[in-house]
């Protein structure tokens, strides 16, 4: 290392695979030009080319190329790294090298889908050039081995914490699990029945949590939450304050649980199980953890003061007061709410979600919610459905933008509904309908105006008894979990997956998984579904005992290093580097290989294993050197 | 002024017989395979839904309440499997309580009521079509009874269908008879314009009339016919084997009962009738007896499932519609741009409404509009 000099290739040999990628390279870049460029560069020992080498039979000509010999280091000049790299390094290892013995060229972002002609080529040529020069200067590495506790942290006790929690328990792995109110349930103790089987959300929670409290590998604490996070996957230090509730919220439904009067451990309906009772004094928790999954949940969307006449009108609820009042007493053959008799009633859905920029109103933090909620949708049809079997009488005009009952057995609900009578009146978002007070003598309190999309925008003046708002989901309180823990969120605010498809539970950093609402708005299918992915990540990483990490952090010679600590104070992951003994030393574990430190360093004492300065010179004076000549 | 929906008025169309009226998601599906997008007009049966669903004003005029020519296609296109014509004719007889009913329609009713067919014509003179032909009178030796739709029995064109084919069937020695001026008109399209009351009395008298003499097998002429007694007249007591004159030609053809000796050396067009294609899933048979009769089929684009309808059904044919907004005459000029020298079909509104754009559109001498059956008439040399 002391010798920065990069060294030409000589002895090494160097295997060049070229991908066609099916025609996106070799439709732009001459494959074959290439292929007798790539021969000619010093050092290469053998050329390849395959119409898509990640195929099967693509990686099998590195594998072969390795067993025979042919070769002790691999390029290959395909799509971007993040795409493939990881598949050409398997086959490298399974041709019987070290699997750092790589490197990628990308010659299609990079080359065919940005450049056309004969420059498509020559730019090829140079990256090619530059790849194998890096390549006759790789080093073996090892990954990075760590210890990894058997203990997962799963924070928020809704139908998806709770099923994250028991998936793991199940596994083998020890659980805390972390509930920020009193109670276990989440918002789905607050719902009566469940589209699309129509079970009762009491007795799927029932399930649940008489086996999680079963579970002696599950610690549950209510009124709890995480305070602070460090460390990293395998090997989390979690702190947990539990104190006694304050929100206006946990109090409203203490006051509930109270007036139910029911034992602890029972369920109670729209507040939840309480294993406990709930905190009445201060304590820090510390929790020592492997991985944490977050399910934390959402929130329910509260129309603003005087939307759709909410709070001005008694006569204004929302979908959730709604259902509510239907899972309440109805004793006579008339649908009541608050005490009021309802013969007529509107539906205005997408309150809350799907808002236009310019033309809805932003709130008081300059936020819209611009996403679908997904769930209101068919929640607003159950109701519906149920209100006009229960209440045949019950005349329902449902003022909607779109229907979206996208789910198995959701559009039953739709047809349904239409079968059974509610009537459906189309609005745009820019002609929202508008609630207000009838004028006296009228015999509906309300009367909702809209212009009728389905009729050439005919207007038209609905005298209704009762406005029901579809409020949505909107995303949870994150605000202090993002700050502790980094992870991202998307525009709409709930937090983010690195990638919606091919990891849709993972965020960026190693051994934090996602659980349900507070991804994005899902049904309780789909809760549970993304709790079960959480739970197998989490458990897979953990049930090996250890964890392997990219090796391509920074390295410390510690013959040049003189102590100085510049490193100390640029490198930007708290506890990463630090002093010992007078020499600079890195947790590899925290490490994220971003070379701040290589640049600080007026030693020169320290490079990034796979990224050291020698590999970049090789690379520069390759790119700038003569062009192969055909 | 803005309206205000009355539920009444779409609970009311649901009890009449409109019940599928919520049911409708208003996608517009309907609207867009409508016949009536070929012409300009104010009838969208979306629309018309909408009026009713919400029972507000709009759907009065005759053009957009009695528009729908029952043909079907939306029907088939529907993705809620809404029964449209239901609707229509829920909406029709909603209409009708408030006495919007079209003259001609009243005549038409008035008609049926006094005489048993809606063209105004005196029942004794039901059977003057057969006059010379000798027709036995339906009994216990008869097989079939031929029932012959009441436009046959009256127009001078359409009893020529009648004619031919008894010519075929006694060339087949089919064992049939006739019971003469006791029959009524089937019912069907008075159905249709929502007046539920004509048609019951009228079906009923038939069905005690057709069991009173022991009827089992029927051949009819008509689709409209078919439809109703296959479909309408088991609900009230009739239940017979129906069969249409195309496929029982077709069957005397395909058993060799009956022998094709001349040939009719014309390309002919065939016009599938809404009722016995769509309606009825009859698409074969018409097209084997012009094959047997020697005819060389040519196209006109729109076939079967996806026939044109000529704008007779629903009641309309009883109804006066401009002439830019006739579908038949679309369809003539489709056979006529098709190559055809005969345009063929086999129901007495299509080929009433055919016949007469033929002559409108100046293809008096171009083109004929034949009946199936008269067609295979040609082909058999006369006893
Ligand atoms: C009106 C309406 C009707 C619905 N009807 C149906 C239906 O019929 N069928 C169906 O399948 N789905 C339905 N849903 C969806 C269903 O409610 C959700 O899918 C489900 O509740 C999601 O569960 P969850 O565990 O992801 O989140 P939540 O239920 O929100 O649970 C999150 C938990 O995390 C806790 N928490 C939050 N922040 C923290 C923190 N920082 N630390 C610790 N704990 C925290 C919360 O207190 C809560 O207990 C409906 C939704 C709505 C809005
Ligand atoms: S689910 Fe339906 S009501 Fe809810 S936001 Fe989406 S479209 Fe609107
Ligand atoms: S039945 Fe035919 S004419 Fe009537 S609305 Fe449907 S497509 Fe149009």
């Amino acid at each position: 290392m002391t010798d920065n000099t990069p060294k030409l290739p000589k002895d090494e040999r160097v295997a060049v695979y070229i991908c066609h990628c099916g025609g996106n390279i070799s439709d732009a870049v001459k494959v074959e030009e290439l292929e007798e460029l790539a021969r000619r560069i010093p050092g290469v020992s053998v050329v390849r080319r395959n119409t898509f080498m990640c195929s099967d039979p693509g990686q099998q000509l590195i594998i072969d190329d390795l067993k025979a010999g042919n070769a002790d280091r691999v390029v290959v000049c395909a799509c971007a790294p993040h795409l493939h790299e990881t598949t050409f390094r398997g086959a490298v290892a399974r041709g019987g090298l070290n699997p750092y013995m790589y490197e990628h060229a990308n010659i299609r972002e990079q080359v065919s889908w940005v450049h056309h002609g004969p420059g498509a080529t020559a730019k090829a040529a140079k990256l090619v050039q530059a790849a194998v020069a890096k390549a006759g200067n790789l080093r073996a590495l090892e990954p990075i081995r760590m210890e990894a506790r058997r203990h997962a942290t799963v924070v928020g006790g809704g139908i998806a914490g709770m099923k994250a929690a028991l998936d793991l328990a199940r596994r083998g792995i020890d659980v805390t699990l972390v509930e920020k109110s009193p109670f276990l349930g989440g918002n789905l103790a607050r719902l009566d029945r469940l589209f699309p089987t129509e079970d009762k959300a009491a007795d799927l929670l029932a399930s649940l949590y008489a086996q999680v409290t079963a579970s002696r590998r599950i610690t549950v604490l209510t009124c709890a939450e995480v305070v602070a996070h460090s460390g990293y996957v395998g090997h989390f230090d979690l702190t947990v304050r539990r104190a006694a509730p304050t929100t206006t919220e946990d109090l409203e439904l203490i006051a509930r649980f109270e007036k139910a009067g029911s034992p602890l451990g029972t369920f109670v309906p729209f507040v939840g199980f309480a294993p406990v009772l709930p905190a009445t004094a201060e304590e820090t928790i510390a929790v020592a953890t492997g991985a944490v999954v977050l399910a934390v949940g959402f929130r329910h969307y509260v129309p603003r003061q005087g939307e759709y006449g909410y709070g001005d009108n008694p006569e204004v609820v929302t979908l959730t007061q709604l259902i509510e009042a239907l899972a309440g007493e109805q004793p006579g053959g008339q649908l009541m709410v608050n005490g009021r008799a309802i013969r007529t009633m509107a539906l205005i859905r997408c309150v809350g979600s799907r808002h236009i920029p310019g033309v809805d109103e932003e709130d008081e933090n300059g936020n819209l919610n611009q996403h679908c909620s997904r769930v209101c949708c068919t929640a607003s049809l159950q109701a519906e459905r149920e209100i006009k079997q229960r209440f045949p009488e019950t005349v329902i005009y449902d003022f909607y933008r779109d229907i979206r009952a996208y789910g198995r057995g959701h559009e039953e609900y739709y047809c349904g509904a239409s079968r059974d009578g509610v009537l459906f009146i189309r609005f745009e978002p820019t002609g929202r309908p508008v609630v207000a007070r009838s004028p006296a003598g009228s015999d509906n309190p309300l009367t909702v105006t809209v212009a009728d999309k389905l009729l050439a925008d005919r207007e038209l003046e609905v005298p209704v008894d009762l406005v029901v708002l579809a409020n949505g989901m909107v995303p949870g309180d994150t605000a202090k979990l993002v700050e502790l823990t980094k992870i991202p969120t998307g525009a709409d605010r709930f937090l983010l997956e690195v990638h919606p498809k091919l990891r849709p539970v993972e965020v960026k950093e190693a051994g934090i998984l996602l659980a349900g609402t507070c991804q994005a708005p899902m049904d309780t299918t789909e809760a549970c579904a993304a709790a079960a992915a959480a739970a197998v990540k989490a458990a897979a990483v953990l049930s090996r005992g250890y964890v392997e990490l990219d090796p391509f952090v920074a390295r410390i010679d510690p013959e040049l290093c003189k102590g100085t600590g510049a490193c100390i104070e640029e490198c930007p992951q708290e506890g990463c580097m630090s002093l010992v003994d007078g020499k600079a030393t890195v947790n590899p574990a925290l490490c994220t290989g971003c070379g701040m430190c290589v640049a600080v360093c007026p030693e020169g004492a320290i490079e990034v294993n796979g990224w050291t300065l020698r590999q970049y010179e090789a690379m520069v004076d390759a790119i700038v050197a003569a062009p192969v000549e055909a | 002024m803005p309206d205000t929906p009355f539920f009444e008025v779409n609970e009311a169309i649901r009890s009449l017989g409109g019940e599928d009226l919520n049911l409708c998601m208003q996608c517009g599906t309907c609207s867009g395979v409508c016949p009536w997008r070929n012409v300009e007009t104010e009838f969208f049966i979306r629309r018309l839904i909408r009026f009713g669903q919400l029972g507000v004003e709009g759907s009065e005029s005759e053009e957009v309440l009695f528009g729908c020519t029952t043909c079907g296609r939306c029907v088939d296109n529907c993705p809620r499997g809404v029964a449209i014509i239901d609707v229509v004719k829920g909406m029709r007889a909603m209409g009708a309580e408030v006495g919007a009913m079209p003259a001609t329609l009243k005549a038409a009713a008035g008609s049926l009521e006094s005489h048993g067919n809606p063209w105004g014509e005196p029942r004794a003179k039901r059977f003057d079509w057969a006059k010379d032909l000798d027709l036995p009178p339906f009994g216990p030796d008869t097989e079939y009874l031929l029932s012959v739709c009441c436009t046959s029995c009256y127009d001078a064109r359409s009893r020529k269908i009648a004619r031919a084919l008894v010519q075929v069937l006694r060339a087949a020695g089919v064992s049939f008879g006739v019971i003469g001026t006791d029959e009524n008109c089937c019912g069907e399209a008075i159905r249709k314009t929502g007046n539920e009351e004509a048609f019951g009395r009228l079906a009923e008298a038939n069905v005690s009339l057709f069991n009173g003499r022991g009827v089992k097998k029927i051949i009819v002429t008509s689709p409209h016919c078919f439809h109703t007694y296959t479909k309408e007249y088991p609900a009230l007591g009739g239940e017979w084997e129906v069969i249409h004159h195309s496929q029982l030609l077709a069957q005397l053809v395909a058993d060799g009962r009956l022998k094709v000796e001349g040939k009719v050396a014309a390309k002919v067009a065939y016009h599938d009738p809404c009722y016995l294609g769509r309606h009825s899933r009859i698409f074969d048979e018409p097209r084997a007896v012009l094959g047997a009769a020697g005819a060389t089929a040519v196209e006109m684009g729109r076939e079967r499932d996806f026939s044109l309808c000529c704008g007779g059904g629903g009641g309309r044919v009883w109804m006066e519609t401009a002439h830019d907004q006739r579908f038949s005459v679309l369809r003539v000029r489709e056979a006529a741009e098709a190559g055809a020298e005969v345009l063929a079909t086999a129901c007495p509104y299509c080929l009433t409404l055919l016949e007469d754009s033929r002559k409108t559109e100046g293809f008096e001498d171009s083109l004929e509009v034949l009946d199936v059956a008269e067609v295979l008439a040609r082909a058999i040399p006369p006893a």
